[in-house]
């Protein structure tokens, strides 16, 4: 399918190679060299048969092996979209959880308001206006980048565990978050309201249990199945984001690799990438599968 | 394959609607048939605004001829320049070409531009000009060592080229560039690419204690640092910084000796180059004749794309002695000395002959023998060059960290922040936030870019000239450059800029917009308005 998808793109990939008198002959070595001379089922075969034995091939443009250029930028994208992640869902349930049970209320309105509004605002905009408040106008934390620029590059623990670091991943990482904790915010609180009103709570409440109890310790595990199907449709939502945002942040991740490899018509880099997201969207389902287990026995019995 | 079907079927789908319109001149006497509407191809407005705008300018200004102008936006690099150097599914096109060093000399402006060899697909003849006396005189100026007698030579394509309007060129932009000058003394900014050229950051002088240029970059990331696989000339440039070349466009876009001592042609096929003694590689190792000899071999051998076509008359390489290498030529070539020597890097013999497949490998660390020494490279974020203190132009400041951003809009905030020291390619709007600052220095010089119309020939009505001079004469020039480009620029006249001194023909000054002038052409060459005031054809 991702074979096909890009070759039927319109582009022609020795035409992205502009040089000062390309000339009809270069651009045939060039296809000769991309094996793109072949019958296009012979060069389907040939990826099936690299593919099988995981070789992804090699990048047109950048002449290295796709496997280490996709591993270099996928450590970069995890590093700032698992924190966001974990603290998008976390916050977002747990606020999402006080709504509910505060609902009506001053705040309940504000938040599921302003969560509303943020997350129907398109992501690159959002980001945009983070930049303009917290980095040009405060001059809090760094526009952009994942290190400050110029310094050493060094192992994991040099590019990762340093307060360098720390800066740089804040602005971004404080808008995902916020971005992505909106919909769990909002599932939460809905599917929360409708498990208040259940008996069990009403148990709970004659039982004399604090309210904090009530709502961590009962409702909150009996409402996170909602939750437990978006983890599924996640893995979609967070390559669709770390496009943009990465961009707009100069981000030195997947995305932006993809967005380069697709004009550039890098066949190779551009197919690796898009299998790597079909892996991540059916990892995604086989979570959110065992995750329903956890959370509700009578799945698991079944 | 499917993108050569793809195109096969386009074709075929063409050649029904030229049979169509066949069949309609051929039938019974009728109302002559309107010029049908104009398909004009542009960039995309997130990519490129300023030509995406101008588009529908050109379209305003040609209506008034009677003409239905259909603009096309297209994503660059693809479908746009396979739509324009591969299928030529087009009937107009605004391309935008930069000013880079290598296209100074006149073969690419000229022979690449027009030779009827270079219509074939994928090459650069974009309006499929096919004509026996201009392919003679594109030949002649190829072969034309003498300086004075191949200008005579260029001056007459100019003319031609201005005459026929396969192109009509409207605007020939300034390069837009700051840098921060709080950090830095300018140096020597070369007077028509400024930055593009690495002089400019070989002579930046730091103020204060700061002393590494930060130059934030226009491309988003740099693809390859291998020499021999890299193929743009936007990612070759940053090359550039760690390697050599024989000869270097000087400041006054004039080339001269760079790596070379001296150019001798001793004859039309035989040239002979000496090379500086104290020339050393990166590591250490001294540069002589037998690594420019192998240079170029080594190109040759492994199809380069970047300098396939400047080394195709290249016949073989000889070493006189360790500061001397004979070239022999398979038949003159001008532009050898001019733009193959400018643009083929130095390769250190001792790292390259253990390469057997030089397209698939890293080249970390990179070794030149250029002013900047490479130190490291960041996939996605930065390349860092350090000053090579052995160098014969070793450079006044510490080095040059090379930054890329994703979007201009972050660079140009770099700069603003203070966190980069030089910006380029700006956009003309920009100029003026960056005015304001007291801590930038804007540079503008002019450059030999040029945004253009290229006409298709192979269609009617382009293939008749007096059509083609019709639409140069209402093209609202100054109207462009004023709105769009805030009067940064030229108008646009020869096909060689004005900034390129050495070759333009400064008797060529761009079209005034005349529409009374054009109507008449048109007028004289058969062609009419119908009743709806449709620009109609002339009838046989």
């Amino acid at each position: 399918m991702m074979f096909g998808l890009f070759r039927l793109l319109p582009g022609d990939p020795t035409l992205t190679v502009l040089s000062p008198a390309l000339s009809p002959e270069v651009q045939a070595d060039l296809r000769q060299r991309f094996g793109l001379d072949r019958p296009i089922l012979e060069q389907y075969l040939r990826y099936m048969g690299h593919l099988a034995v995981g070789d992804f091939g090699v990048s047109f443009h950048r002449g290295l092996p796709v496997i280490q250029l996709l591993g270099e930028r996928l450590t970069n994208t995890i590093a700032l979209m698992l924190p966001a992640l974990v603290l998008a869902y976390v916050l977002g349930i747990a606020l999402g959880a006080v709504l509910a049970w505060r609902r009506g209320s001053w705040l309940d309105s504000a938040v599921t308001t302003g969560a509303m509004v943020f997350r129907s605002a398109p992501i690159f905009w959002v980001s945009i206006i983070f930049i303009a408040v917290f980095s040009v106008r405060l001059g809090l934390v760094p526009s952009g980048h994942m290190r400050t620029p110029g310094t050493e590059p060094g192992g994991v623990i040099a590019t990762f565990l340093t307060l360098d670091f720390l800066r740089h991943l804040a602005l971004p990482m404080l808008m995902m978050t916020a971005y992505y904790g909106c919909y769990p915010l909002l599932v939460m609180r809905a599917s929360m309201l409708e498990v208040l009103g259940e008996d069990f709570i009403d148990l709970c409440q004659a039982k004399g249990l604090p309210e904090r109890r009530i709502v961590f310790g009962h409702a909150l595990r009996a409402s996170l199945l909602p939750i437990a199907t978006s983890v599924s449709l996640l893995a979609a939502y967070v390559v669709a984001g770390s496009v943009l945002v990465e961009t707009v942040f100069s981000w030195p991740g997947l995305g932006r690799l993809m967005v380069q490899a697709v004009t550039d018509s890098d066949y190779p880099v551009a197919q690796a990438s898009f299998l790597l997201i079909a892996v991540l969207v059916v990892l995604g389902n086989l979570l959110a599968d065992l995750l329903y287990g956890v959370l509700d026995p009578r799945i698991r019995r079944q | 394959m499917t993108v050569r079907r793809h195109a096969r079927w386009r074709r075929w789908g063409m050649g029904m609607v030229t049979l169509a319109l066949a069949g309609a001149t051929v039938g019974p006497v009728r109302a002559a048939d309107p010029v049908p509407p104009i398909a004009l191809v542009t960039w995309t407005k997130a990519q490129y605004p300023v030509q995406y705008e101008e588009a529908f300018t050109l379209a305003e200004a040609w209506k008034k001829l009677g003409l239905e102008v259909k603009v096309e936006a297209l994503n660059f690099p693809n479908p746009l320049l396979e739509r324009v150097f591969k299928t030529r599914d087009f009937d107009a096109a605004i391309l935008y070409l930069t000013g880079q060093l290598e296209r100074l000399d006149p073969e690419f402006y000229t022979y690449n531009a027009f030779h009827s060899s270079r219509a074939v697909e994928g090459g650069w003849n974009f309006s499929g000009v096919q004509n026996k006396d201009l392919d003679r005189l594109l030949e002649a100026q190829r072969a034309e060592y003498d300086l004075a007698k191949r200008k005579t030579l260029v001056n007459e394509i100019q003319d031609w080229v201005y005459r026929e309007s396969p192109w009509l060129v409207i605007v020939n932009q300034d390069e837009l560039q700051a840098y921060n000058k709080a950090e830095f003394a300018e140096g020597v900014i070369p007077k028509v690419s400024g930055f593009n050229d690495p002089r400019a950051f070989f002579t930046l002088k730091p103020r204060g204690a700061r002393k590494l240029v930060r130059w934030a970059s226009p491309i988003c990331d740099l693809k390859t640092i291998n020499p021999v696989l890299s193929s743009e000339s936007s990612q070759i440039r940053i090359l550039y910084l760690a390697y050599d070349t024989l000869v270097k466009y000087g400041p006054d876009t004039k080339p001269g000796p760079w790596a070379a001592t001296e150019i001798k042609a001793i004859d039309p096929t035989t040239i002979e180059v000496g090379i500086r003694s104290d020339l050393k590689f990166h590591d250490g190792t001294r540069l002589t004749a037998a690594d420019v000899k192998f240079t170029f071999e080594y190109l040759i051998k492994h199809n380069a794309p970047y300098y396939k076509t400047a080394l195709e008359p290249v016949e073989a390489v000889e070493v006189v002695n360790p500061t001397r290498v004979r070239f022999k030529l398979k038949r003159p070539y001008a532009p050898f000395t001019t733009q193959t020597l400018a643009m083929t890097p130095l390769l250190p013999k001792h790292v390259w002959e253990k390469i057997d497949k030089p397209l698939e490998y890293e080249n970390i660390p990179a070794i030149g023998s250029g002013p900047y020494r490479f130190d490291h490279w960041k996939k996605g974020q930065e390349v860092r060059f350090s000053r090579f203190a052995d160098h014969f132009k070793a450079p006044a400041n510490d080095g040059v960290l090379v930054m890329f951003f994703g979007t201009r809009e972050s660079a140009y905030t770099a700069l603003v922040k203070k966190e980069a020291d030089v910006l380029d390619r700006m956009l003309a709007h920009q100029v003026d936030e960056l005015s304001k600052l007291d801590h930038v220095q804007v540079v503008r010089v002019p450059s030999n870019a040029a945004d253009t119309v290229v006409v298709n020939m192979r269609r009617k009505p382009f293939d008749d000239a007096r059509f083609r001079q019709a639409l140069n004469l209402t093209i609202p020039r100054k109207q462009v450059l004023d709105e769009f480009y805030n009067g940064f620029g030229s108008l646009g006249g020869s096909v060689i800029a004005p900034a390129n001194e050495t070759w333009t023909n400064r008797q060529l000054k761009a079209y005034e917009f005349d529409l009374e002038k054009a109507k008449d052409i048109l007028r004289k060459a058969g062609y009419q308005w119908d009743a709806r005031g449709r620009l109609t054809l002339p009838s046989k």
